[in-house]
C-alpha cells in the first residue's frame, strides 16, 4: 500500500519501485479501524488523516481531474463511515477502502461517458509543478491525453486497469477491491491493456488535427 | 512461430518479467511485427501512465474536505443502542452464512414443534330453533332433536335450510358443517325445505337409505315399512341397497330392506305436507351461516314491565286472564328489532289457537324480550302452551313484580321476583306458571342472598291435571326448589311432586339464553331445567332441547355450564351452551351485544310461517371472487344493454361505428323502420364504397339484416329476401 505518496511529475514513477507493505503500517490502520469501531471519536480523525490522501489520490486516477472530485471524495468517505461498523478486519484497510472508491467512482461514470472529442475538446487543466515551460506544458498534455484515453475504456475496465497499472495492486486484491470473480478481473485487465494504447492512439490523433498550427504564411 | 505474446507485452514493456520471460518476449517481437507494434503502442501507454497522479493540494485546500469529513463522522460515529446491536449481531453470525443457518432453523423447528388447532366449528354453525319471540336456542352439530308432542319442532339450519321434526320423530344434526349438511333420523318423520347451495352437500340419512338434496322440499320418514321419501318440490336423489334412485317432485319412495318402490305422492300426503312445507318457507333463509343478532333496548332501571310487552305477549297468543295472577310472559318491546332473529322455537300446540308463537322454551323469554323486565326484576319467565290447552290466554304467565298475589311471598332480600300460585289455588285455568312462589308453602326456598333466582313451581296442592307445561323444574330435593346463595341469578323452573299431570307436553328443556336482560347478571350460570321426581309425565312431548346433566332433582352447581336445549351426541355435557346460541352474557351490558356487520342485519325477518322473505345475495357469492368477477361482468352487460341509444355519443368501450348500427337496430327493434332503412341504405353504401371489404364484417352483417327486416316490416319482401340471401350463404 502506498501511503502518502510523494510523487512528483517527471520523475521516474514511485510505483515501479513498489514498497513492500509495512506490518507495522497495516496493524496500525487495523487498530484505528477497531478503535473507531469501538466508537473512539480521536481515532477515526487519526485514520482520516492517515488514509485521506490516497483516498484522494485513488480517486483522482479513477476519475480523472474532475471538477466533482471534491464531491466524490466526500461521498467515499461517507460511505465509508457508514461501511467501518461492517469492517471485520479480514482484510486490509486499504482493499477496504479501495473498494468503497471503486464503487463511488462506477456509480459517477456510468452517469458521465463524454464523446472522444469532447474528452479533447475539454482537456483538463492539470497544474504544474516543476521543470521548463516546455516540459511543463509537455507533461500537463500528456497527463490530459491519457486521462482522456482512460475515458474510453468502460468503467469496469478502466478501474480495473487503475488499480493493476496505477495502484500497482494484484488480480487479487483487485478482485476483492471490484467484487469481482479472479478470471473477470483477468480478462478485464487484458482487454484494458489491448484497448488503452488504442484508445490512447485515438485521443492523440484527434488532439493533433484539432491543434492549431502555427507560423506559415 | 510462437504464438503472440500480447498477455505479456504489456508487463514486458514495465519491465516487470524476469529474465527468462523477458527473454522470451524480446525473441518473440524481434520475430513478429505485430506484437512488436503492440509493444511499442504499450510502451507509450505505460510511459504516459505514471504522469497521472492528483497535484499537491495546499493545506488549506484540505481544510474544507476534513472539516466535512470529520463533522460527518462525529455525528455518524456514535454508537446507538441499535448499532450496539447490530454489532453484536454481526459478531455473532460471522461469517454471514451463519445468519440465514440459523434462520432456517429456526424456520424448521417452528414447523417441527407447530400443531395447527383442532378446526372448532365457528360458533354460527349452530341448527337454530324456531320459535316464538323470547326462546333463543340453537343446536350445535350432533345434537338430537326429539319431538314427543303433536305439532313439528322447526329449526333453521346454518346455511339456510328449514327443517321440520314431526310428532313423535326424533332426528339428529349429525353435520352443521358449512360444507355439509348431515340430518340422521332416528324415527318418525322430518321435513326438509333444502336452500340450493352449489358447493354443500345436505344428506338426510334414514334406516338404510341417503337422501341427497339440491334445493328442494321432501320428507324423510322412518316407518314400519321401511323409509319413504316424498318430494314435493324440486329432486332429490335417494341411495339405498347399492343403487341411486333420483326421485322428483310428486314422488314417494319407499326404502324397505330389501328393495325400493317408487310411486306418485298421495294426494293427501301432499296436502298434510303442504302446511309444514309452507312453514318451512317461512323460515328458510338464503344466507348461511349467520345468526343474526338483535340489539335489544335496555330497559330503563326500573322501569316497570312495558305494556307493549303485556300487547305483544298476547297478540302471541295469551291474553292474561282475569284469574291470571301470576304476571304475564314479557314480550319484545314493539320497537325491538326483532327479538324473533334470535334463536326461536315454533311449536304448534294442537289445541292452540296460533299454530306457533306459542311455546316459550324455558324460563329466557323474558330475558329474551331484554325490555320487559326491569333491571331489578330479573326474573325469567316460562311460558309454554299445554297441547289441549283450550284457553290461550292462560299460556304466558311469568313472574313478575306483581305477582305477589294469589298466595306468593317474596323474601325480602330477594330482589328476584317470585311468582306463585298458593296451594290452594287449583284453579284448572291456572296452567301454565313459569314462575311460582318461592314461599315454603309452595316448596320452594330461595336463599336470602339470591337475588335474582326465580323459582317457578307449582304447590303441592296444584294437582289440577292442566299443569303440563313447565319449562323447567326444580333442582331443589324437595318439591320446590333451593338456590344456592352463590347463584344469584339462576332460573329453576319445577314442578311439585304432587304435579302428576298425565302430559307434561312441552318441555324444551333449557332457557339459558337471556342475554342482555337484568336477569342474568354477567356471571351467572344459565338456568336448568328439569323435572322433579315427582314429575312423571308420561309424555314429555316437545323436547327440543335435553338438557342430560340435570335429571331428577337435578343440582344446580354454582359453576355449572349453562344448559342449553341439546345434547350433544354422545350424550355429554351439553355442548349447546349460551354462547354458541348466541346468547352470552355481555360483560358490559346492552352495549356488548353489538350485532356482527351481516348484509342483512338490519333487517328484522318475520318468522311468521308462511311468510316467504326477501332473499339477500348470498353471503357466499360476497365472499367468492369467481362470483365477484362474474356478477361485475353481469352487471357490465346490463350496463351495454341498458345503452342510452338517444345519446349522441356511444357509452365507454363501445366504437362510434358499432355504436351507429347497434343504435340502428335498436330502433329497427323499436319499429321505426321508415327511419331506419334510410340510414341502413346509407351504411351499406358507406360500407362498401369505402373499403371494398367492410371494416367489420359482423357489423355490415348486422346492418344489411336489419335492413331486411325493415324492408319486410315495410312490405318489401323480395328485397328481404335477396339481402338474407346474400348473407345466408356466407
Amino acid at each position: 500500500m502506498q501511503l502518502a505518496a510523494t510523487w512528483v511529475m517527471g520523475t521516474p514513477p514511485p510505483a515501479l519501485e513498489r514498497e513492500p507493505v509495512q506490518a507495522d503500517e497495516r496493524d496500525a490502520l487495523t487498530a484505528l479501524v477497531a478503535r473507531v469501531r469501538e466508537g473512539d471519536p480521536t481515532a477515526f480523525e487519526r485514520l482520516y488523516h492517515a488514509t485521506r490522501d490516497d483516498v484522494y489520490a485513488v480517486l483522482f486516477k479513477l476519475l480523472g481531474p474532475s471538477p466533482e472530485l471534491d464531491d466524490l471524495f466526500q461521498e467515499a468517505w461517507i460511505q465509508l463511515i457508514g461501511a467501518i461498523r461492517r469492517f471485520r478486519g479480514e482484510s486490509r484497510f486499504s482493499t477496504f477502502a479501495w473498494r468503497v472508491c471503486a464503487n463511488v467512482a462506477l456509480k459517477h461514470l456510468r452517469t458521465r461517458r463524454r464523446r472522444p472529442e469532447d474528452l479533447v475538446n475539454e482537456l483538463p487543466e492539470l497544474p504544474a509543478v516543476s521543470g521548463t515551460p516546455h516540459d511543463l506544458a509537455q507533461a500537463k498534455e500528456s497527463a490530459a491525453l491519457v486521462h482522456a484515453a482512460l475515458e474510453l475504456l468502460s468503467p469496469k475496465k478502466r478501474v480495473v486497469f487503475v488499480y493493476a497499472e496505477l495502484m500497482e495492486m494484484r488480480l487479487e486484491e483487485i478482485a476483492q477491491a471490484v467484487d469481482a470473480p479472479l478470471n473477470t478481473v483477468r480478462s478485464r485487465l487484458l482487454n484494458a491493456r489491448a484497448e488503452f494504447p488504442r484508445a490512447l492512439a485515438e485521443v492523440q490523433r484527434l488532439h493533433r488535427s484539432r491543434r492549431p498550427v502555427h507560423g506559415g504564411a | 512461430m510462437a504464438a503472440h505474446e500480447s498477455a505479456r507485452l504489456w508487463d514486458y514493456a514495465r519491465g516487470r518479467l524476469s529474465g527468462a520471460d523477458a527473454e522470451a518476449v524480446r525473441a518473440h517481437v524481434a520475430s513478429c511485427p505485430s506484437c512488436a507494434e503492440a509493444l511499442a503502442a504499450a510502451r507509450v501507454a505505460v510511459d504516459a501512465l505514471p504522469r497521472l497522479g492528483p497535484p499537491p493540494r495546499a493545506p488549506s485546500e484540505w481544510k474544507a474536505l476534513d472539516n466535512a469529513v470529520l463533522e460527518r463522522a462525529r455525528a455518524a460515529l456514535q454508537p446507538g443502542p441499535w448499532d450496539r446491536l447490530r454489532d453484536a449481531l454481526s459478531d455473532l453470525f460471522t461469517p454471514r452464512w451463519t445468519l440465514g443457518a440459523a434462520v432456517f432453523a429456526a424456520m424448521m423447528v417452528a414447523v417441527v414443534l407447530w400443531r395447527p388447532e383442532p378446526a372448532t366449528p365457528p360458533s354460527h354453525w349452530t341448527a337454530q330453533v324456531i320459535s316464538t319471540p323470547g326462546a333463543d336456542v340453537a343446536l350445535v352439530e350432533g345434537s338430537q332433536v326429539q319431538n314427543d308432542a303433536d305439532g313439528e319442532v322447526v329449526l333453521r339450519l346454518p346455511e339456510g335450510s328449514a327443517l321440520a321434526v314431526r310428532a313423535g320423530s326424533s332426528a339428529r344434526l349429525a353435520s352443521l358443517d358449512a360444507s355439509r349438511i348431515r340430518l340422521e333420523v332416528d324415527r318418525g318423520e322430518i321435513v326438509v325445505a333444502a336452500t340450493h347451495r352449489d358447493q354443500r352437500t345436505f344428506e338426510v340419512v334414514a334406516g338404510g337409505a341417503i337422501v341427497r338434496v339440491v334445493g328442494t322440499r321432501f320428507s324423510v320418514a322412518r316407518t314400519l315399512d321401511g323409509t319413504i321419501v316424498r318430494v314435493t318440490e324440486g329432486k332429490v336423489e335417494v341411495t339405498a341397497h347399492g343403487q341411486t334412485t333420483p326421485v322428483s317432485a310428486g314422488e314417494e319412495l319407499t326404502v324397505t330392506p330389501t328393495a325400493t318402490k317408487k310411486r306418485s305422492l298421495a294426494d293427501e300426503i301432499r296436502e298434510e305436507l303442504a302446511p309444514i312445507i309452507e312453514k318451512l318457507q317461512g323460515v328458510i333463509r338464503p344466507t348461511p351461516g349467520t345468526q343474526r343478532r338483535v340489539h335489544a333496548p335496555q330497559p330503563a332501571p326500573g322501569d316497570p314491565i312495558h305494556p307493549a310487552a303485556s300487547d305483544s305477549a298476547r297478540s302471541a297468543g295469551s291474553a292474561p286472564a282475569p284469574g291470571d295472577h301470576t304476571g304475564t310472559a314479557p314480550a319484545p318491546l314493539p320497537g325491538s328489532t326483532a327479538p324473533s332473529d334470535r334463536a326461536e322455537i315454533a311449536s304448534t300446540a294442537p289445541g292452540g289457537s296460533a299454530p306457533t308463537a306459542d311455546h316459550g322454551a324455558a324460563s329466557s323469554a323474558a330475558a329474551q324480550a331484554g325490555s320487559a323486565l326491569a333491571p331489578n326484576n330479573p326474573a325469567a319467565t316460562i311460558a309454554s302452551t299445554a297441547p289441549d290447552d283450550s284457553a290461550p290466554a292462560e299460556r304466558h304467565r311469568a313472574a313478575t313484580p306483581a305477582a305477589p298475589q294469589a298466595g306468593s311471598a317474596l323474601a325480602p332480600s330477594n330482589s328476584g321476583p317470585v311468582a306463585s300460585t298458593a296451594p290452594g289455588d287449583s284453579a284448572p285455568a291456572e296452567r301454565h306458571r313459569a314462575a311460582t312462589s318461592a314461599a315454603p308453602q309452595a316448596g320452594s326456598a330461595l336463599a336470602p342472598n339470591s337475588p335474582a333466582a326465580t323459582i317457578a313451581s307449582t304447590a303441592p296442592g296444584d294437582s289440577a291435571p292442566a299443569e303440563r307445561h313447565r319449562a323447567a323444574t326444580s333442582a331443589a330435593p324437595q318439591a320446590g326448589s333451593a338456590l344456592a346463595p352463590n347463584n344469584p341469578a339462576a332460573t329453576i323452573a319445577s314442578t311439585a311432586p304432587g304435579d302428576s299431570a298425565p302430559a307434561a307436553g312441552y318441555r324444551a328443556t333449557s332457557s339459558p339464553t337471556r342475554p342482555a336482560g337484568p336477569a342474568l347478571a354477567p356471571s351467572s350460570p344459565p338456568s336448568i331445567a328439569s323435572t322433579a321426581p315427582g314429575d312423571s309425565a308420561p309424555a314429555e312431548r316437545h323436547r327440543a332441547v335435553s338438557s342430560p346433566a340435570p335429571q331428577d332433582g337435578s343440582t344446580f352447581a354454582p359453576s355449572s355450564p349453562p344448559s342449553i336445549a341439546s345434547t350433544a351426541s354422545d350424550g355429554s355435557t351439553p355442548v349447546a351452551s349460551g354462547h354458541a346460541a348466541g346468547v352470552a352474557v355481555p360483560p358490559g351490558g346492552d352495549d356488548e351485544w353489538a350485532l356482527p356487520p351481516l348484509s342483512d342485519a338490519g333487517t328484522s325477518r318475520p318468522t311468521t310461517p308462511g311468510r316467504a322473505t326477501a332473499q339477500p345475495p348470498t353471503e357466499r357469492a360476497e365472499r367468492d371472487p369467481g362470483k365477484q368477477w362474474i356478477r361485475g361482468a353481469v352487471d357490465n352487460v346490463k350496463k351495454w344493454l341498458d345503452v342510452d341509444w338517444n345519446a349522441p355519443f356511444p357509452p365507454v368501450g363501445m366504437s362510434m361505428m358499432e355504436y351507429r348500427v347497434r343504435q340502428m337496430e335498436h330502433l329497427a327493434d323499436a319499429g321505426s323502420c321508415k327511419r331506419v332503412l334510410p340510414r341502413a341504405d346509407a351504411w351499406v353504401a358507406e360500407f362498401v364504397t369505402d373499403a371494398g371489404t367492410p371494416p367489420d364484417l359482423e357489423l355490415y352483417r348486422t346492418v344489411e339484416l336489419t335492413r331486411a327486416r325493415c324492408l319486410d316490416k315495410l312490405g318489401r319482401h323480395e328485397e328481404a329476401k335477396k339481402v338474407r340471401q346474400r348473407w345466408n350463404g356466407r
